[in-house]
């Protein structure tokens, strides 16, 4: 008896029942939301560590590979005049030496390090910036006509 | 009056359906939004990729269509009226046709 009295004042939807699986609803649609924004922000940092991974090792390869008079980063290697061609590899100090900063959009090398086996690391800074979102590539070459491991550490700006 | 407690509940149940339908639609049209402009980052940096390699390796023909509008050192792709840049090692053009400013690999 007390329960029928009951039914009928609270009407034909009871407010609390309704409440409760209103409220339900809402955080299921809060939590799909949330991870729709979630994954999005999630590719974006992706972006970023591509770009910064590419730039980084594509940057390594073309030190290596490539003479470029202008700015050594962009190519340290030898150039062979007898044979007419760029021997990939080989790099030589004084090429390295003469490396200067490079920057592309807001990525930046760091350093270009160098160890020759049995010699102590030389290195040179070419951005002095505090950003800890950098990448190191490292490649086996051939330096002065010695075995050496060089690594190009690239950066991007954090804005 | 119970009927009339059943109207407002009902009533107000739907008013709040209705605005969290319409704000669902809002999201799904910033989703809808925000993908187009990943499309077009992921495709500069994509065009940026394709020129690093060209370069890096001295490539002399990139016979692929190129989806970007290339100036200097900037990519620029545009999606569904959405644009976004990139940038590449080195200096482009695409007038015409892709031009990579790359290193001579044999010397005269």
């Amino acid at each position: 008896m007390t329960t029928t009295q009951t039914s009928k004042t609270k009407g034909a939807i009871f407010s609390l029942d309704a409440l409760i699986s209103f409220v339900i609803m809402l955080l299921f649609i809060l939590i799909f939301v949330n991870q729709i924004s979630q994954s999005y922000s999630q590719k974006e940092i992706e972006i970023k560590d591509q770009f910064l991974e590419e730039k980084t090792l594509v940057l390594a390869d073309s030190l290596v590979k490539n003479f470029n008079p202008e700015n050594t980063t962009l190519g340290s290697a030898i150039v062979d005049h007898e044979k007419k061609r760029i021997k990939s590899n080989e790099l030589t100090t004084a090429n390295l030496k003469n490396a200067k900063a490079f920057q592309t959009g807001n990525f930046f090398v760091k350093q270009i390090s160098w160890k020759k086996t049995n010699t102590f690391q030389e290195k040179i800074i070419l951005n002095n910036s505090n950003t800890k979102n950098c990448l190191s590539a490292k490649r086996f070459v051939i330096i002065d006509g010695e075995k050496a491991i060089i690594e190009l550490i690239g950066c991007i700006n954090e804005e | 009056m119970n009927s009339l407690d059943a109207i407002i509940s009902i009533s107000v149940l739907l008013a709040a359906s209705g605005i969290i339908l319409v704000s669902l639609f809002e999201q799904n049209e910033n989703i809808q939004q925000a993908h187009y402009l990943i499309e077009a980052k992921f495709q500069a940096q994509k065009c940026a990729s394709i020129i690093d390699s060209i370069y890096s390796n001295t490539a002399t023909k990139y016979e692929k269509e190129i989806k970007c509008n290339l100036k200097d050192y900037t990519t620029t792709a545009t999606i569904e009226g959405k644009t976004k840049q990139s940038y590449a090692i080195t200096t482009t053009e695409n007038e015409k046709e892709l031009r990579v400013k790359t290193l001579d690999h044999y010397t005269n």
